[in-house]
């Protein structure tokens, strides 16, 4: 059996299209990116801090997100999102570039 | 801008690749895998149910802020053997890139160990790699709805187990446990677990190769650590070319062929699909299933084994590989130096902290009877376990007189504490410039931290 009909036993799935390549990678990497963030800022800030904040000007508030773990996780979608989107406009401005001897 | 503009280097993008059945595969490198992913799944599931001293042994708890390491608490002024560790951690990775290639990725990378956890389980309720390409072929009867079914349930289960260790890891595991059976997990408890959960279904259920293929960065630039020298999974074309099948006991070298007899069992047992006869692809995670696979073959038809092996470019080439070239000891001596410092530094890190600020308000004051008076904040930060009773002293002692009471500062706290030095009028002249302040644990006289400042007296020194 060749490598021809070994290919053709199995089923076909498309290679993924560009976009879907970049978000995939622009996911990934920015999770990554927003681990290390999530790390730094978190280390430095004690959570509590906005909590207590909270605490003093709105006594009687209680928001599900206050809690430490609550704080920590925003922050972590917060950088996500963030670069998320830096990750994607990147993409993007790489994918149409300008035109060779466009003016400004 | 529509996808249509990307270029003529985008058109094999769209090229149909076939659906990765990988084939199952025995040998030493496939047993060695096993061992890896019992190992690294081992650890996963049950190190958060260790105990060490009456806690957890292995606790990230982010809630309370601090870190259990066996014997070792870590606070968050402890964040730089963090940040040491995930250097450490990624100049190892460089190092044993540069040594032996992708060892990472076949071995010990969480990806591949949860798609070979994920694909075992398919393979227990789909069968073998024929079974399984059947029974995708074959329409919805009771036998598939059932087998897929199970899987699925299998799938899900195993999913949400990890979800649940991985929170473990961050929030103690034995009250994570009895609150969920009593289904009152909290809130961003259950939303992690389920989170962890649903990723692992996702990258080891489905995406599988296509998170090397299109995700991973280190797939991409791994090649910056590569040489001619690094070990990597290599076909060696001048033995096994030309290619082709022939009959048993039919002398190759009679019929014009290699060693390879086309099989293709390689490109079958393959995670990633790729054919390894095309030499080094950047799919390729070093996984050596093709070693195996071939060497099995190689001994069936009886040819020497090693038709596909571990092998530095350097070798096939018929030449020695060096082991001693600049990238690797490079990589090596930094690795050395920072994992002694680590081990050095962690070894000679005190569980106290102290921090001297002077009052800004005034350089000194002179009492009514003549004694000057200096007065500072102190910072003391308990690192340790539990907590401690501080008295504060001066050096020399003779001279300076510290009014200041003992105080306790709680497990993990920083404290600020007000002290006051003073001089009397008949030891001014003996009082030095610098002087030297420290912290001593009362109940523990090798908890001590000390930190040197200024003493202003009117002298005008």
């Amino acid at each position: 059996m060749d490598q021809q009909q070994v290919e053709d036993e199995l089923p076909v799935v498309r290679r993924w299209p560009p976009r879907m390549r970049l978000a995939a990678a622009v996911g990934w990497s920015s999770f990554l990116a927003a681990c290390v963030g999530t790390m730094f800022t978190f280390a430095a800030l004690d959570p509590q801090v906005i909590i207590d904040g909270v605490a003093y000007e709105q006594p009687e508030s209680s928001g599900w997100w206050l809690s430490r773990t609550g704080i920590y996780s925003i922050g972590f979608f917060l950088y996500w999102a963030v670069a998320a989107v830096a990750g994607l406009l990147t993409g993007y401005l790489q994918e149409c570039p300008p035109g060779e001897g466009d003016g400004p | 801008m529509n996808d249509g503009t990307a270029g003529a280097g985008a058109v094999s993008l769209y090229e149909a690749h076939r659906k990765v059945y990988p084939r199952e595969v025995s040998g030493r490198f496939a047993r060695l895998r096993t061992l890896a992913a019992f190992v690294l799944l081992g650890v996963f599931y049950g190190l958060p149910w260790l105990q060490w001293n009456g806690r957890q042994a292995v606790l990230f708890d982010l809630p309370a802020r601090k870190f259990y390491l066996f014997g070792l608490t870590l606070w968050p002024q402890d964040f730089l053997y963090l940040t040491w560790l995930l250097i450490l951690a990624a100049l190892t990775l460089f190092f044993v890139t540069a040594v032996a290639g992708r060892v990472w990725c076949g071995y010990a990378c969480p990806q591949t160990v949860w798609t070979e956890a994920f694909l075992g389980l398919e393979r227990l309720v789909e069968g073998d790699r024929p079974q399984r390409l059947k029974l995708d072929r074959a329409p919805w009867t009771r036998e598939w709805v059932l087998r897929k079914g199970a899987k699925q349930f299998l799938w899900i289960g195993f999913a949400a187990l990890t979800g649940f260790s991985f929170v473990a890891f961050f929030s103690p595991a034995r009250e994570l446990a009895a609150n969920l059976v009593a289904f009152q997990l909290g809130g961003w408890e259950t939303f992690w677990i389920l989170f962890y959960g649903f990723a692992t279904y996702g990258n080891a259920g489905f995406l599988r190769e296509q998170v090397c293929r299109y995700m991973c960065p280190y797939a991409r630039f791994q090649s910056a650590m590569f040489d001619h020298d690094t070990l990597i999974v290599s076909y060696d074309p001048g033995r096994g070319e030309p290619r082709g099948a022939r009959k048993r006991g039919v002398d190759p070298k009679a019929v014009g062929l290699g060693d390879c007899v086309d099989c293709t069992i390689c490109v079958q047992v393959c995670p990633t699909g790729i054919d390894i006869r095309k030499g080094l692809q950047y799919e390729c995670i070093a996984c050596a299933a093709c070693v195996d696979a071939c060497d099995d073959v190689m001994t069936r038809v009886g040819y020497r084994t090693g038709l596909i092996r571990y092998a530095t470019e350097q070798e096939l080439a018929g030449r020695k590989t060096n082991y001693t070239r600049p990238r690797v000891l490079v990589y090596g001596t930094l690795l050395l130096l920072l994992a002694v410092g680590f081990v050095v530094s962690l070894s000679q890190r005190q569980p106290i902290g102290l921090d001297i600020i002077r009052d800004r308000n005034a350089l000194y004051r002179v009492l009514p009877d003549g004694t000057v008076e200096n007065v500072y904040s102190l910072r003391i930060l308990n690192k340790d376990e539990r907590p401690h009773y501080y008295v504060i002293s001066a050096e020399p002692a003779g001279v300076f007189q510290v009014d200041a009471e003992s105080v306790q500062v709680a497990a993990g706290e920083v404290r600020a504490v007000p002290a006051r030095l003073r001089v009397a009028p008949g030891d001014l002249a003996r009082a030095p410039r610098e002087l030297e302040v420290a912290v001593r644990a009362t109940d523990d006289a090798s908890l001590e931290a000390s930190h040197v400042t200024r003493f202003f007296t009117p002298g005008g020194r």
